[in-house]
């Protein structure tokens, strides 16, 4: 189970090169118990990532709560260190960096946290959370720093003068622009949003969303979008990566993926989407999953999925799945999708399926390599790939079609 | 929730406003010492000794003469100087301590909390009267040295506590995301936010080192240059079936003092560290 993460450089593809590229990233955690306090266990949280990120692109990185999501996030911009793997900024392992030399770095990659509740510090003015970053990183100083911040508070629809208040004084919507102010006050090229709208009103939701869009425009961000919620990530992701249990199940374009998910599991979590039209006959079958998700202290062997996968037939609980590419620029870690398994995956009855699998795909790794890396995530097509702002109607009408 | 000063000062219940105003008469009391005293510090007169309070002097004289109201108005700075200095080195080391404790963890918390444990263990006065003992030359500074040797480990522990939950926040690792170092979160980020229940311990804390400064001197351990609550109280104790105002007045005085510390500090516990996880101490 030993995840290859050689650099591979190989990309042919016109988008040029990932500004972020994880390669096999892992972050586990250490389970003390016993008087000895000895380690008897690890939290895999993260176990095998890899993916990269484009310039000016967002990625939507989507999965349960406590699949380790949030703590890939944290890693991937050094907010804790790894257990193993590797992050690239474009060709610097952040890793490799020294504490000095990561500090200067963290200009360019910044956080937006979940909770703006908690994110700000609520015993400082406005002006001074803004502001002191800018004055860390030495971009501004008096009153060219007092300008920047007032500038920064309209750019993301706040007022200039709020810069007085404290974070109490504000709503959260509010709250959470400040946050998306202080991230871009350092002008970086990747943020890492942590469920940066869960904790607002849907409302609120959509002018937030809209505003990290259009700023995504005016300063050329690359976003890794973390969320639970599926039509946010639908709405704002040009490709999405599912997680389940500390490692990526599917990775592909979001309009590709949800009007024809793969991965059992991405085949559940959408079958959740409610169908927000009433009228509509209720032929969408949901898959229902049985149980709850696996403690990531011990993961299941084979694929982490195959406790409560409803596809599941011969090598699922003993072969890990390796990562395959079904088509340009989609990945399934899924023995279904595996040219190895093609005939006994046809044998078991799989028909009951919501959607069975049709293509098969080809393994990314060399043969000899049980379970690499992959050379690249690609997003080859993107630009070609009409990415139509598809609703959630899409999704059940492809179902339909199917019952 | 953020108060600024004034708010806190509107929103004090009145018996909270009372003891504020005790503690400020004290405090005054012991600044304006040689103007407030009716006499001169160890003047005597032969010819009053023991009196009843009268008129020219209004709590009564000692043994030797002197009028006691000087000697209770002197004895106020020792007791302001005492409580001001064992709070203000207890919190500043127990602050400090704490929170490199509760936000470092590890070894380090490991060490710092154990040396807690075993200051807690001890009575603190137990303590003191050792260490004065061992320095030979009871004085003010002695007294505040053995006071404030013991009484720092009751901050630490609570500011490691509010630490500990604090560093939990999501604007410390917002903090750490632009950069910073760990000493400039720890003391200009997440140590602003945990005063609040410091402050309420810090005012039960003075009434506590007052107290202690009272026992120490009643058992002559105290300052001996300059006349204090507990060394009055001593004295008055000699003749106390004679003449019972010598110890009466100053133990008045002490009890005044104390309570409107501690309503002082009930009031501010109640508004700023409503889950009152504070407790009396020192």
């Amino acid at each position: 189970m030993v995840e290859t993460t050689e650099e591979t450089t190989q990309h042919t593809d016109s988008d040029g090169d990932p500004l972020i590229r994880v390669r096999g990233l892992k972050k586990h955690f250490p389970v003390k118990s016993g008087i000895l306090n000895r380690v008897t266990g690890q939290v895999q949280a993260v176990d095998g990532v890899t993916l990269d990120v484009y310039p000016n692109e967002t990625v939507g990185l989507v999965g349960e709560s406590g699949c380790g999501k949030t703590t890939a996030g944290r890693t991937m911009v050094r907010l804790t260190d790894a257990t193993d793997g590797e992050v690239f900024y474009k060709d610097q392992n952040i890793f490799d960096l020294s504490k000095e030399e990561m500090r200067k770095l963290r200009r360019n990659m910044q956080f937006i946290f979940q909770d703006p509740q908690s994110s700000l510090n609520p015993r400082m003015t406005v002006e001074r959370i803004i502001g002191e970053a800018i004055e860390f990183h030495g971009i501004a100083h008096g009153s060219e720093r007092r300008d920047m911040v007032r500038d920064l508070l309209e750019r993301v629809g706040l007022q200039p003068d709020y810069a007085t208040r404290y974070p109490h004084e504000f709503s959260g919507g509010q709250r959470q622009r400040i946050g998306i102010a202080r991230a871009l006050a350092l002008n970086p090229d990747f943020i890492v949003c942590d469920e940066p709208v869960s904790a607002l009103d849907v409302s609120v939701q959509a002018q937030v969303i809209n505003l990290l869009e259009d700023l995504q425009e005016e300063f050329n961000l690359s976003f890794l979008f973390i969320a639970h919620d599926l039509s946010v990530v639908k709405h704002i992701a040009d490709r999405v990566a599912v997680m389940y249990l500390g490692r990526i199940a599917e990775l592909g374009p979001t309009d590709k993926l949800f009007d024809d998910p793969l991965h059992p599991y991405t085949q559940s979590l959408l079958s959740a989407i409610p169908d927000p039209d009433p009228r509509k006959k209720k032929t969408k079958e949901r898959v229902v999953l049985e149980g709850d998700v696996p403690s990531p202290i011990e993961p299941p062997d084979g694929c982490r999925f195959h406790t409560r996968c409803p596809a599941r037939f011969g090598p699922c609980d003993s072969v890990e799945p390796r990562r395959v590419e079904v088509e340009d620029g989609r990945f399934v870690r899924c023995h279904l999708f595996d040219p190895e398994f093609a005939d006994e995956a046809s044998e078991a009855n799989l028909e009951d399926l919501p959607n069975p699998p049709c293509q098969s795909g080809r393994p990314v790794d060399e043969p000899e390599a049980a379970d690499g890396a992959l050379d690249r995530t690609g997003d080859d097509d993107l630009d070609d790939a009409d990415i139509d702002d598809t609703d959630i109607d899409d999704v059940s009408d492809e179902d339909d079609a199917q019952h | 929730m953020r108060l600024g000063f004034t708010d806190i000062l509107r929103r004090l219940s009145p018996l909270a406003k009372l003891g504020l105003g005790i503690v400020a008469v004290v405090f005054l009391v012991a600044i304006f010492a040689p103007w407030l005293a009716p006499y001169p510090l160890g003047h005597v007169d032969v010819t009053h000794q023991l009196e009843g309070p009268s008129m020219a002097h209004p709590l009564g004289t000692d043994e030797n003469g002197a009028d006691l109201l000087t000697q209770v108005i002197w004895g106020s700075r020792v007791a302001v100087m005492v409580g001001a200095s064992v709070v203000g080195i207890c919190s500043t080391v127990g602050i400090t301590l704490g929170a490199i404790s509760g936000y470092f963890g590890g070894w380090i918390d490991e060490v710092i909390m154990r040396i807690t444990d075993m200051l807690m263990a001890f009575p603190g006065i137990l303590l003191a009267i050792l260490l004065i003992f061992i320095t030979q030359e009871p004085s003010l500074l002695a007294v505040i040295g053995a006071l404030s040797v013991t009484g720092w480990s009751s901050y630490a522990r609570l500011v490691r506590g509010e630490v500990l939950s604090e560093r939990e926040e999501d604007y410390v690792e917002a903090a750490r995301s632009i950069g910073y170092k760990s000493p400039h979160i720890v003391f200009r980020e997440v140590l602003p936010n945990v005063l609040a229940p410091v402050i309420v311990q810090a005012t039960f804390g003075v009434a506590g080192a007052i107290l202690a400064e009272a026992s120490l001197s009643f058992l002559g351990l105290g300052p001996q240059d300059m006349p204090s609550w507990g060394a009055l109280l001593d004295q008055g104790s000699t003749y106390f079936l004679l003449t019972p105002h010598l110890a009466i007045f100053p133990g008045v005085a002490i009890m005044i003092t104390i309570l409107g510390l501690n309503f002082l500090g009930d009031g501010l516990r109640d508004l700023l560290d409503p889950r009152g996880l504070t407790r009396h101490g020192n």
